[in-house]
């Protein structure tokens, strides 16, 4: 076997990146996954969609992110991006000075962020109860997706394509040859790699690279999350409370999605403080949710960069292996940018945007940290 | 309306001819795939009914098409905790 371009990983990033390819006109595209498709992170992840961060980087791609998502949806409807905002909700006075320079720099960069009070909390989300919520800052551009209704439009539309996808197929080895990966070698076999080798395996990736004499700052840091059964919709944004970082989001069946960040969650056990936790904050803002049954509950990994932020691009060591991953909780939302982006650099054009200049992988070598604050779950 | 009413998952009103077409259409033929695609066996039952179905029927649902392409692997579901419902307000204290 072999293609122009070998992608490892069927998560949200190949999937994005394979369909971008497509649209340039470049099909002869392998994604190789070792598992299912979306079996890594994606479809594991809550489906959030924002662009209410706190670095230029983030606001940036994240915006144009999410004018490819209501694009997409536009034209595959399967994809199903709603934009339903996201709504912070803050619980010390402290927190409003923060937020309104948050807001202040968003708006800046035209991400129409705003601070709303309790009644205008109430406007947006009937059903809570406001108790020592003080304020918020509404998102109204952010939104949400069914991760998986995502990941198998994606699949789909690429099969249709003519794209190949091998599942069930673990990519052991890059075998690289004078400064250019040549194949992979994999558990069904060899499959040559005639243009450009595209690293998309999550938290996985480290490994993959490190085996070719390239380092990858990033961890794999395990995340809870839980859904309820289904109940009527009563919650359109995606709701953070932000003196903790948990979140809670209603997704397009009617479960509840709720997660929070617990202390020491190294290994991936499940832990009954994580459902403590979850239900002491999310329960007093929902008193109707506690007659409500918790239908599942899982782990997933966010992958951790030391400025969470991704890496996105070529490598120094190599001249056809792009990397991409490293998302630090957002990459599920940036998967269109990402993809778009990358399509770009496969075909030899510069990116769209300077932001994703400055996530390739020699910057942690240069020093050159970019900080992200705003990172919740 | 739904032509058919086959249905094999009780709890998210998924029938066999849904299944089929995902199998065949969409070449999704391991058994997660179909289960995250369809969204059968992530109901309250857990999948107790839907999933032993399927895997029953699962020879006849692939047929000759999809066989033998090498990615049928028959991987039975981990089902995530808890087994039997539990309320939220059961956590908070
Ligand atoms: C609980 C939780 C909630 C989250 N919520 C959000 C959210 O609301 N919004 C958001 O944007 N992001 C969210 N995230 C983060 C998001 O899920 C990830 O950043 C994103 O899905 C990463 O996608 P990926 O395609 O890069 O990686 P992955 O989805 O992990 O995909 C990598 C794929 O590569 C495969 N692979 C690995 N190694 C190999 C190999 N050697 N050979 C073959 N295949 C291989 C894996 O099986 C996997 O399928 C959340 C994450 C978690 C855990
Ligand atoms: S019958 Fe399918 S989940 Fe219950």
């Amino acid at each position: 076997m072999e293609a122009e371009v070998v992608i490892v990983g069927a998560g949200s990033t190949g999937l994005f990146t394979a369909l971008y390819l497509t649209e340039l006109g470049l099909e002869d595209i392998i994604l190789v996954e070792r598992s299912y498709i979306g079996s890594g992170s994606s479809g594991r992840c809550a489906g959030g969609i924002r662009a209410s961060f706190s670095s230029k980087e983030h606001i940036v791609l994240m915006s144009e992110s999410i004018k490819l998502w209501r694009e997409l949806t536009e034209k595959f409807p399967e994809i199903g991006f709603r934009q339903k905002g996201y709504l912070w909700l803050l619980t010390r006075e402290e927190q409003i000075d923060t937020s309104k320079n948050l807001v202040a720099f968003q708006n800046t960069l035209g991400v129409p962020t705003r601070i709303v009070s309790r009644e205008g909390i109430e406007d947006i989300v009937p059903s809570i109860d406001l108790s020592d919520i003080i304020a918020g800052i509404y998102d109204p551009i952010a939104g949400k997706v069914y991760p998986f209704d995502v990941l198998y439009s994606l699949a789909h539309i690429l099969r249709e394509n003519g794209v190949e996808i091998l599942t069930h197929t673990n990519v052991e080895e890059i075998v690289v040859s004078n400064r250019r990966a040549v194949a992979v070698r994999t558990s069904r076999g060899r499959i040559k790699v005639k243009g450009h080798l595209i690293v998309a395996a999550g938290v996985w990736s480290r490994n993959l690279l490190r085996a070719i004499g390239i380092d990858l700052p990033m961890e794999a840091e395990v995340h809870h999350i839980l859904v309820t059964e289904e109940v009527r919709q009563f919650l359109d944004p995606l709701i953070i409370h932000v003196d903790t970082g948990a979140y809670m989001v209603q997704d397009p069946i009617g479960g509840v999605l709720m997660g929070v960040n617990i202390e020491d969650s190294y290994e991936d056990k499940l832990r009954a403080d994580f459902l403590r936790k979850v239900a002491r904050i999310w329960l007093k803002y929902f008193p109707q949710l506690r007659k409500v049954n918790l239908l599942r509950y899982w782990i997933g990994y966010y992958e951790v960069t030391p400025d969470h932020h991704p890496v996105i691009g070529s490598v120094p060591e190599y001249d056809n292996i792009l990397v991409a991953t490293g998302f630090s909780g957002h990459g599920f939302m940036m998967g269109p940018i990402v993809g778009l982006e990358l399509s770009r650099m496969i075909i030899g054009r510069e990116p769209y945007f300077k932001e994703t200049k400055k996530l390739t992988i020699d910057r942690f070598a240069r020093g050159e940290l970019i900080e992200e604050k705003a990172v919740i779950g | 309306m739904k032509k058919e009413t086959r249905v094999v998952c009780i709890c998210n009103d998924v029938t066999l001819e849904e299944v089929e077409k995902i199998i065949h259409e969409e070449k999704l033929s391991d058994l997660e795939s179909i289960k995250r695609r369809l969204r059968v066996g992530m109901g309250p039952c857990g999948g107790k009914y839907c999933i032993n179905l399927i895997l029953r029927m699962y020879p006849r649902l692939l047929g000759e098409d999809v066989r033998g392409k090498g990615d049928l692997e028959l991987m039975v579901p981990k089902n995530r905790p808890p087994v039997k419902p539990i309320p939220m307000g059961l956590f908070e204290v």
